[in-house]
């Protein structure tokens, strides 16, 4: 596959603090690629270096095929970025700012271009409002609708729905699943909503202290975080279901004298189910709670995962 | 350098213009209202002391609006997007800091020349000065000033990327300084001798005793002009480069986005 990012030994140090520590990876056509890791991990670093608004230490940087810091302005005419944290001019309408984006990006026919975003976003009626009387939700539709103004071949997310609410956040990641879809769009994509980057993405990126810690798509991720908890809710005598699982050397904790968490990988699920039911437990509730990605970001930053890629 | 780049950050200082009082306030209100009162006071002085002291003051206030506004708009136009939290938005397109500030320089001289008419109606309808006594050395003078003040606002600039915008107030004072040590409004024999250096390394001190020296003899002196053009190109080229380096830093140092908050 076509890569359409290349990162490689990407570093920056600011005096002594290394903020972003030899980082290497790629991303290819129509793939979403979710960077993830805790505050201050080197995310939003990362992508100020792959924008050009800070200079690495070293590494270099490639967009299709072409060094980003010779072919500068070419990168950056087939790139966009959308953020929470950056706006558009306050003072203006988002007509306005999105004319003037439109001609900073060569963009043809913008007018029309500009009203077919509006109307896919559903914004349409803040055309004539000044940035600055935009509630939050429409705000980042409009930061949106700017990053999506030259077609880019790759986007660049920095947490775009945080602090959305829920409905807005659906269908901006909607808008997000249809560009994947049917333009071929690549994205890289920050979010603190590991719903949202276990929705979203094709693979995951854990950075800490600016390493890359691990990457994989995020079921391999989760595969490796641990185990699943299988919780049961039975009609027998509690100590024939305790003692089954003793001499089985499960780990379990009772909730009720009637329901039990198990703590156990995958395959032992089905043994465990059958093993209770040879023994005439009457198996009423099953409930199976799989690892996410929360629990790997959370094993991460609490500094005990151990599926290093 | 692309020409629709440049035009979009024409257009962008339109659109601000249109929506911000302040801009309005700073750059044609305030002007406006100074030039009033300085040419009362010289239509006053006008009948009491010889008439070429009060032209001083008529011609100073008249041509030091190209001055601060050419200032104002390069590195105002900067203030504005980082007040904005939008500076880096501008830049993740293709934009260049060269295409940002060609747009600001042609967006203040706009800005300045509708003040400079301004002005100059007023200065002829209040004190029945005519700036077009000047001829086409109008033009010479213009260029000159607009030159400087691109020059400083580079450097208010370069000031801010370079120390952050703890130091923005220096876009609306520094270029005050050059108004005393510029004898904008009074011979440059005014001020003390130990000022010398700081009168004579400038080239408002040049621009503004030309303009006195041709109002009040008719003589032109070149000679006064090309130093200011010298010094002007030296200035400029100064603090371009003191500019870029300071941008560099900021891209260098992270400074550049953690100015927007």
């Amino acid at each position: 596959m076509k890569a359409m990012l290349e990162v490689n030994h990407l570093t920056k140090q600011f005096g002594p603090f290394t903020a972003v520590n030899d980082v290497s990876f790629a991303i290819a056509e129509g793939e979403i690629v979710g960077l993830l890791g805790p505050n201050g991990a080197g995310k939003t670093t990362t992508i100020q270096m792959l924008l050009g608004l800070i200079t690495p230490t070293s590494g270099t940087i490639s967009y299709f095929g072409r060094d980003f810091f010779r072919e500068t302005e070419y990168c950056l005419s087939y790139i966009n970025f959308a953020s929470l944290y950056t706006h558009l001019q306050i003072r203006m309408t988002v007509a306005e700012n999105l004319r003037i984006y439109a001609l900073l990006y060569g963009v043809k026919n913008p007018d029309s271009r500009i009203a077919e975003l509006l109307d896919l976003l559903e914004i349409t009626q803040v055309k004539d409002q000044l940035y600055w009387h935009l509630s939050s939700g429409q705000k980042t539709r409009v930061n949106l609708a700017k990053s999506l103004l030259n077609k880019p071949r790759l986007l660049l997310m920095d947490e775009p729905t945080a602090s959305l609410d829920p409905e807005i956040a659906q269908k901006v990641l909607v808008t997000i699943e249809q560009l994947q879809k049917h333009d071929n769009v690549s994205i890289l994509y920050t979010s603190h909503n590991m719903g949202e980057v276990e929705r979203l993405c094709d693979r995951v990126i854990f950075l800490d202290h600016g390493k890359i810690m691990t990457e994989d798509t995020p079921l391999g991720l989760t595969k490796r975080v641990g185990k699943s908890t299988l919780i049961l809710t039975f009609d027998a005598p509690k100590k024939t279901v305790e003692s089954y699982l003793v001499e089985g050397k499960y780990a379990f904790a009772f909730v009720r004298p009637e329901t039990v968490e198990i703590k156990l990988s995958d395959r032992d699920i089905p043994k465990v189910l059958f093993g209770l039911s040879n023994k005439d437990v009457w198996i009423t509730d099953i409930d199976i709670e799989k690892p996410d990605l929360e629990d790997v970001f959370l094993s991460i930053a609490g500094g005990t995962y151990g599926g290093v890629a | 350098m692309k020409l629709y780049r440049i035009k979009a950050v024409l257009l962008h200082s339109w659109y601000h213009i249109t929506h911000s009082v302040e801009t309005w306030t700073d750059l044609f209100w305030n002007p406006l209202l100074d030039m009033l009162v300085y040419f009362l006071i010289a239509a006053s002085f006008a009948s009491r002391t010889t008439s070429a002291q009060a032209d001083s003051i008529i011609i100073g206030n008249i041509f030091w609006n190209i001055v601060w506004i050419g200032q104002f708009s390069v590195a105002g136009g900067a203030l504005w997007e980082i007040w904005s939290q939008s500076f880096s938005n501008l830049f993740v397109s293709s934009l260049t800091l060269r295409e940002f500030l060609t747009g600001q320089m042609i967006s203040g001289f706009i800005k300045s020349m509708f003040v400079f008419i301004l002005g100059a109606l007023l200065g002829y309808v209040i004190y029945h000065f005519s700036v077009l006594s000047f001829g086409v050395w109008l033009l010479v003078y213009i260029v000159e000033l607009l030159i400087f003040s691109y020059a400083v606002g580079m450097l208010v600039l370069g000031l801010i990327f370079r120390f952050g915008v703890q130091i923005q107030s220096l876009s609306w004072l520094l270029i005050f300084l050059y108004r005393i040590i510029g004898a904008v409004f009074y011979a440059a024999t005014v001020l003390p001798g130990w000022m010398g250096w700081a009168l004579w390394s400038n080239p408002l001190t040049y621009i503004f005793e030309a303009m006195r020296q041709q109002n009040a003899t008719g003589y032109i002196n070149g000679h006064y002009l090309v130093i200011a053009m010298g010094l002007d190109m030296v200035y400029i080229v100064i603090c371009y480069m003191a500019l870029m380096k300071a941008f560099q830093y900021a891209k260098d140092s992270g400074s550049l986005v953690r100015m927007e908050g």
